[in-house]
């Protein structure tokens, strides 16, 4: 598998790229725009983009996707179920999808904390606008808090400490970064398991 | 992008290195990879996709070189000149900067989360949007910086300055500051708590 990742000037936001070692069917996440540089990116490593991952309908996320159904047959996935009057696959947490080979897992954020859903493809999580590197992305209200505690017990603590973090916006992270640094999390954990235990499940 | 394969010693959870199938630390005769590694480096001027983790490198010229979309957590740098660099999108968490020299770097969506700094110059850098949470610095000079939007949270700061710096969105909050100077610096634009609080 390899990943490549763009920068997108609208928003300052990063797109993502899921492509075979060799050529083939790929996938791309959240593109925010199509510029040159990601056509090239597609292009030049002989991808065919067949399927379009929305973390979460934003225009920075978003705007790509007219441009890339208008190059690629390509299937749009997202939570709402329609973005830019395109009707995508809805998909929901919990899901597992087998995307030209690569399984990818849907994991849900609480809805009053962010609209982003986050995906998981091996040991990478696309996080959107939910967990950027040392920082969440919205203030919380204690209700906020209280959810995102039992969603990230039962989703992102159980997950290994060497995950790699792909955020909408920022800079890459690992869990293990953001487990022992980002107050938003370790704020709102009454525990952290050994990492034996964590590295178990 | 780097790759994703983990090494496959057992139980070892670090990713591969870049062009093998095991980390620096489970790789036989690690010594004349990582010579390989430091030529390759030396004499390439785009470092682009690397992945090597627990590299350790000391006394070397890394002067305008262009590291992009790379892996160098858990390594070591012991009087290494990154001046004139730029690096982006890339990770330096958990590791070790001593005496090295990163004067007028670019270093944009870089993460250095839980690394420590001994004595390093990050003079006249622009500094955007990267993350310093957990770092613990001594002895570390940021003067005439640009840090629009990087994250000090949680970092333990001694000896350390800010001189003549933008701070504008720069966050410290939680950060352990032990004779530490801003002078000229727009301070009031840091964060320094969180606002909600």
């Amino acid at each position: 598998m390899r990943c490549f990742y763009n920068f997108i000037l609208n928003g300052f936001s990063n797109t993502y790229i899921v492509g075979p070692d060799a050529s083939g069917e790929a996938i791309i996440v959240d593109p925010g725009e199509l510029n040159i540089k990601l056509f090239k990116l597609i292009e030049d490593n002989d991808f065919y983009i067949k399927h379009i991952l929305i973390t979460h309908d934003d225009s920075p996320h978003t705007e790509g996707i007219r441009s890339l159904l208008k190059i690629y047959d390509a299937k749009v996935y997202s939570n709402s179920g329609e973005i830019h009057d395109i009707k995508t696959v809805r998909v929901k947490a919990g899901m597992e999808l087998n995307l030209s080979g690569f399984k990818v897992k849907v994991l849900g954020v609480p809805e009053p904390l962010t609209n982003s859903i986050l995906f998981k493809i091996q040991n990478i999580l696309f996080t959107g606008d939910s967990i950027g590197a040392g920082r969440l992305n919205k203030k919380l209200t204690s209700l906020e808090r209280d959810k995102l505690k039992l969603y990230l017990e039962k989703h992102l603590l159980y997950m290994d400490n060497n995950t790699i973090i792909l955020p909408g916006h920022g800079p890459p992270s690992t869990l293990k970064a953001e487990r022992m640094f980002n107050p938003d999390i370790t704020d709102i954990l009454e525990y952290l398991p050994a990492e034996d235990e964590m590295n178990r499940h | 992008m780097f790759n994703f394969d983990i090494c496959k010693h057992e139980g070892c959870k670090s990713y591969s290195a870049t062009g093998y199938d095991y980390c620096l630390l489970h790789i036989n005769e690690s010594a004349d990879v990582i010579e390989n590694y430091r030529k390759t480096v030396m004499k390439q001027n785009l470092i682009r996709n690397y992945n090597i983790e627990h590299l350790s490198l000391a006394n070397e010229d890394l002067q305008n070189k262009y590291i992009i979309v790379s892996n160098f957590s858990n390594s070591a740098f012991v009087d290494i000149d990154f001046s004139e660099s730029k690096i982006l999108f890339s990770l330096f968490q958990f590791s070790t900067f001593k005496n090295c020299k990163f004067n007028r770097t670019i270093i944009k969506y870089t993460n250095f989360a839980g690394s420590t700094f001994e004595g390093c110059d990050f003079s006249e850098s622009d500094i955007v949007n990267s993350n310093f949470i957990g770092v613990e610095a001594a002895d570390c000079n940021f003067n005439d910086s640009n840090l629009y939007y990087t994250n000090f949270t949680n970092a333990a700061l001694s000896n350390v300055t800010f001189v003549d710096c933008n701070l504008k969105k720069t966050d410290f909050y939680r950060s352990k500051r032990d004779v530490v100077n801003f002078k000229y610096s727009n301070y009031e634009e840091a964060e320094f708590e969180r606002s909600w609080e």
